[in-house]
């Protein structure tokens, strides 16, 4: 019995191991970049969030009133929750009002002080309010004065 | 076929080894570059950490702070960051719920700011705050009452911090009482334990009236004086007395009896240890004092110790264990010890018992001479030391007298301070030449003898024993020149050296006796014996308290109405005392004591109260603050002969219940017998001057000397003062406050631009720390629970530069532990009055609360309202 040729064995193991470890190559290096992209990035992103400052945040009667201010570069208002409960609240800035719903997002432009005003049946003397900004949330908690 | 063979075995390793190659050239580049993405996610994560650590800091290190003046808010900011930050946003929260928000939409509003010496009329957002520089916004509030403040600031690279929801600060308020008299400019306080003086009556064991009649005739002996103002024989431990340094035990072994053991531990004055009769005997110019010793180690020196009032210099007059007699003194001739005389006791044996006698006399900051004798047990002088002499103005005259050991052991017995010689013991009155005294110890052990001269007077050497045996029932015998013994006589107390008697033939007597009770004694400093009696012949009246013989008197019949002051000897921390009249008449008699009482002036235990000390005008007044509102009238009232106008100052010793005051002429202690020098080196130079006393250690600050200031401490262990320099830079002012936080001294002085600071000093390392600065050109006090430091400001802060003290009290309050400060300001209805050059500020422990003396009122802040800082919040955005 006669097996192949030496050179054709030869060169079928050398574009196998070839190809082999061009796979494996091109997925390690598809994983590191993956990897360290996500990575970088979060780093990057981390603080983000806070480009976004609560300077007063307490409970008048019914209302709930969140004073804040944005950074360097302007922010997007998406959602308001109020002790974990999406509410709908005003916004104010700039002498305009705004209504936050959850559904439709508001640009405060940069350096912008704002106030977030929730009229709601709040009994209680501590609230946990939580900004959703595009760029990340922001939580205070609020507590009562009058 | 061999050749083909041959060709495919050659190729297949290289072919082999360019794949290895390949493969690995692949995966080392791989290596590589995940290599390199590892290190820039490195980089950029440490870039973000160092960010975030540069934005804390930043916010750390700029201070906001704010004030309300009815119709407007100040904001005061200082950007101690090195770097400029930019103010973006502020958000002021009212007392109604209402806000203002003030950012780079709002365009110009009007506001004054101050920007280091420029002044602006408008209010424009972002503004940027340079290094080191100070900025001030006032705004209008339309009459609401600001509750807190925020701003939001970028600090350069813009940086995130999380932001906190911001605390809404309650006002403070106090609680006010008068207090009598007003307080002047230079008012000085301190609160805490003290002593009030009281007088208090003993209870009797007898009621009276009370009728004593003469018993039958016969031959007998009365005493007639008594020199000795301190006694003991050690056979228990004596009351009244304290020890500086050692370990002092009465044990058996004495000359007769017990005797005390002393033990150096180099924890007394001068590095010796003492154990002194503990009542001030300095009103004595000049003294007799004996005491038996007897070395027990073969090194140092032991005998007789005197102390000055202060109690930090000494007169020592020793034997020493090789067998010299010397006189020393610590911290008067010399800094530290220096031999005054010495001499060789012939026969010396350290075994053997020696008496040492001295007499001595003392005038303060000149001259103080020294009599020296030492005795063997035989009676026989084995040394002598005479006109030894100390000079100079650190001369004391002894307060506190007892025995000392420097670096030995030694026993002790027979201890007496006398204002005659206790060497000899007169008996007058014998009939006539060649009568025989001799006395006796209470073991019948003969003490000595001697005939009496032809006026009948026999003056018998007691030095053998002069606490004659265990210092009770002694007797003296009478022979007559035929040798009989006509009379034996014990006495009813005790015989000491000094003392004079009298031979009485045919006399009626009585003895009557009652006893006073007193309780919680801790010192008493006077007392009157009140007699009220009367008798129905010619008397001889003799009145002892505790075997001390305090009066003796003739009186023919009538009535007396007798005050008898208690020599300092039979106060000290008596509770009990036995009081005893001896009558004695040539006639039968009968005396009926109407009344009798004992009142005494001293310190009680259950008059040991917490005190607000007010130092004011040219008085000390003692306000008992166990309660609150404590009574507008103070308990006691000291006269400091010395006015309180910024150039005095007082701090109290709540262990030894003493009361210094610093003036310009220096430090000076007062318990109720009256005022003490005490050092000159720490005094009062300027206006401003404070004292506090940490430990041990007096400290004076500041002392002004040629322009420069220094913090002055003086030692009261070793009696020295030192002075060291306030740090570069920093300069006192007559607004210096002071207050302590356990080994440290904090005060105000200003920096080299002229602001407020708050400087500490640590006794212990000797060392300066500077701590924060104060936003306010006046602190009329400091006052510190230990946590935290609180100033009260001149003045409300209403602007930037002016205060007002006419809306309430601005305390600025330093945490000790973060290191962060802010004010509240106190509200009051009604206005308060405080003054500058005072220290008048005091932190209750006990009720959390803080004190403030104002002119006419006593201001109680709760401690608890004063943690809700009305501290302007700072935001990173």
């Amino acid at each position: 019995m006669r097996g192949v040729s030496e050179y054709i064995a030869v060169l079928i193991m050398t574009i196998v191991t070839l190809v082999a470890g061009t796979v494996i190559f091109l997925y390690s290096y598809h994983v590191i970049n993956v990897y360290t992209d996500t990575f970088s990035s979060r780093v990057l992103d981390s603080g983000k969030s806070f480009s976004v400052a609560i300077l007063a945040s307490y409970i008048r009667g019914n209302q709930l009133i969140v004073i804040g201010s944005t950074g360097a570069s302007s922010a997007t208002l998406r959602a308001i929750y109020v002790n974990e409960t999406l509410r709908t609240c005003a916004l104010y800035y700039n002498y305009t009002s705004y209504l936050v719903t959850g559904s439709e997002a508001v640009v405060i432009p940069y350096r912008t002080a704002f106030v977030v005003i929730c009229n709601l049946p709040v009994t209680g003397s501590n609230a946990v309010v939580k900004l959703v900004f595009d760029e990340g949330d922001v939580v205070a908690k609020a507590g009562r004065i009058i | 076929m061999r050749k083909r063979v041959g060709l495919s075995r050659a190729l297949s390793p290289i072919v082999g080894t360019i794949i290895f190659v390949i493969i690995m050239a692949m995966f080392t580049s791989l290596f590589i570059y995940m290599l390199d993405r590892v290190v820039n996610i490195a980089r950029e994560s440490f870039e973000k950490v160092r960010e975030a650590g540069e934005t804390v800091s930043s916010i750390s290190s700029l201070k906001a702070l704010w004030s309300f003046n009815k119709t407007h808010i100040t904001i005061y900011i200082e950007n101690q960051v090195s770097k400029t930050v930019l103010l973006t946003a502020i958000a002021i929260v009212y007392s109604d719920g209402s806000y203002t928000t003030i950012s780079r939409v709002n365009r110009s509003i009007d506001a004054k700011i101050v920007i280091g010496s420029r002044v602006l009329n408008k209010l424009d957002l972002p503004l940027g705050i340079a290094p080191a520089t100070t900025v001030t916004i006032t705004l209008s509030t339309k009459s609401k009452t600001p509750v807190a403040v925020s701003l939001a600031v970028e600090a350069s690279p813009i940086a995130v911090i999380q932001a906190v929801t911001a605390k809404i600060a309650e006002i403070a308020e106090t609680r006010t009482s008068k207090i009598t008299p007003s307080t002047t400019l230079g008012t000085t306080t301190w609160l805490g334990i003290a002593a009030i003086p009281t007088t208090r009556n003993a209870i009797l064991s007898k009621t009276y009236p009370q009728d004593i009649v003469s018993g039958g005739m016969g031959t007998t002996i009365v005493r007639t004086s008594r020199g000795a103002l301190v006694y003991t024989d050690f056979e228990t431990t004596p009351s009244g007395w304290a020890s500086r340094g050692g370990n002092w035990t009465i044990i058996p072994g004495g000359y007769r009896g017990n005797a005390l053991l002393g033990e150096d531990n180099n924890k007394g004055i001068g590095k010796a240890s003492q154990y002194y009769y503990n009542y001030d005997l300095s009103t004595y110019n000049s003294l007799w004092v004996s005491t038996k010793v007897r070395l027990v180690s073969d090194t140092g020196s032991a005998g007789i110790y005197m102390i000055n009032l202060g109690g930090n210099r000494l007169y020592a007059i020793e034997i020493t264990a090789d067998g010299f007699l010397q006189v020393r003194s610590f911290a008067v001739d010399a800094k530290g010890w220096k031999t005054l005389g010495s001499t060789k006791i012939s026969g010396f044996a350290r075994v053997n018992w020696y008496t040492i006698v001295v007499s001595y006399s003392a005038n303060a900051r000149s001259l103080a001479t020294f009599n020296v004798y030492v005795y063997d047990t035989t009676g026989t002088l084995v040394a002598s030391l005479t006109n030894i002499q100390s000079k100079g103005k650190k001369v004391f005259v002894p307060a506190y007298i007892g025995v000392g050991v420097d670096d030995a052991v030694a026993l002790f017995d027979d201890f007496i301070v006398s204002t005659v010689d206790p060497r000899t013991i007169v008996v007058a009155n014998l009939p006539e030449a060649n009568y025989r005294v001799e006395i006796y110890d209470n073991f019948g052990n003969p003490i000595g003898n001697a005939t009496s001269d032809k006026t009948g007077i026999a003056s018998v050497n007691v030095v053998k024993d002069i606490v004659v045996g265990t210092g009770v029932d002694g007797s003296i015998k009478v022979y007559d020149p035929k040798g009989n013994l006509i009379l034996s006589y014990t006495l009813p107390d005790n015989i000491l050296g000094g003392d004079t008697y009298r031979y009485v033939i045919g006399m009626y007597t009585a003895t009557f006796s009652d006893t006073a009770q007193l309780s919680n004694v801790i010192e008493l400093f006077r007392g009157n014996l009140t007699l009220n009696f009367t008798t129905n012949t010619s008397i001889t009246l003799s009145v002892s308290v505790n075997g001390v013989q305090i009066y003796s008197s003739n009186f023919t019949a009538g009535s007396y109405n007798l005050v008898i002051p208690l020599p300092s000897t039979v106060l000290g921390a008596t509770n009990t005392f036995d009081i005893v009249l001896y009558i004695i008449s040539s006639r039968p008699f009968k005396v009926t004591v109407q009344n009798l009482n004992l009142a005494v002036f001293g310190y009680f235990s259950d008059f040991v109260e917490k005190v607000l000390l007010v130092g004011t005008g040219t008085n000390i007044y003692f306000y008992n603050v166990t309660m609150y509102p404590p009574s507008s009238t103070p308990s006691y009232t000291v006269n400091a002969f010395t006015s309180f106008s910024g150039q005095a100052a007082i701090t109290y010793n709540s262990s030894q219940y003493l009361l210094y005051m610093v003036n310009a002429s220096g430090i000076y202690s007062w318990n109720p017998l009256g005022w003490s020098f005490v050092d000159d080196v720490c005094n009062a130079t300027s206006v401003g001057t404070r004292i506090e006393l940490v430990n041990s250690d007096i400290v004076v600050l500041p002392m002004v000397l040629a322009g420069t200031g220094y913090v002055c401490v003086y030692d009261l262990t070793i009696g020295n003062a030192t002075l060291y320099t306030l740090p570069a830079g920093y300069i006192p002012y007559s607004y210096t406050s002071s207050a302590i936080v356990k080994d440290s001294v904090l005060f105000t002085a200003l920096d080299s631009s002229a602001r407020v600071v708050l400087l500490m000093f640590n006794t212990t390392s000797s060392s300066f720390k500077v701590l924060d600065s104060i936003p306010s050109y006046c602190v009329v006090g400091l006052a510190s629970d230990g946590l935290k430091v609180y100033a009260v400001l001149c003045g409300f802060w209403g602007s930037a530069l002016n205060f007002d003290n006419s809306n309430g009290i601005a305390v600025w309050i330093y945490d000790l532990r973060t290191s962060m400060s802010g004010i509240v300001v106190v509200s009051n209805s009604t206005a308060v009055k405080l003054f500058g050059y005072s220290d008048r500020v005091e932190v209750d422990k006990d009720q959390n609360i803080l004190l403030v003396v104002d002119e006419d009122k006593l201001h109680v802040i709760d401690i608890q309202i004063l943690q809700l800082m009305r501290k302007a919040v700072v935001y990173s955005v």
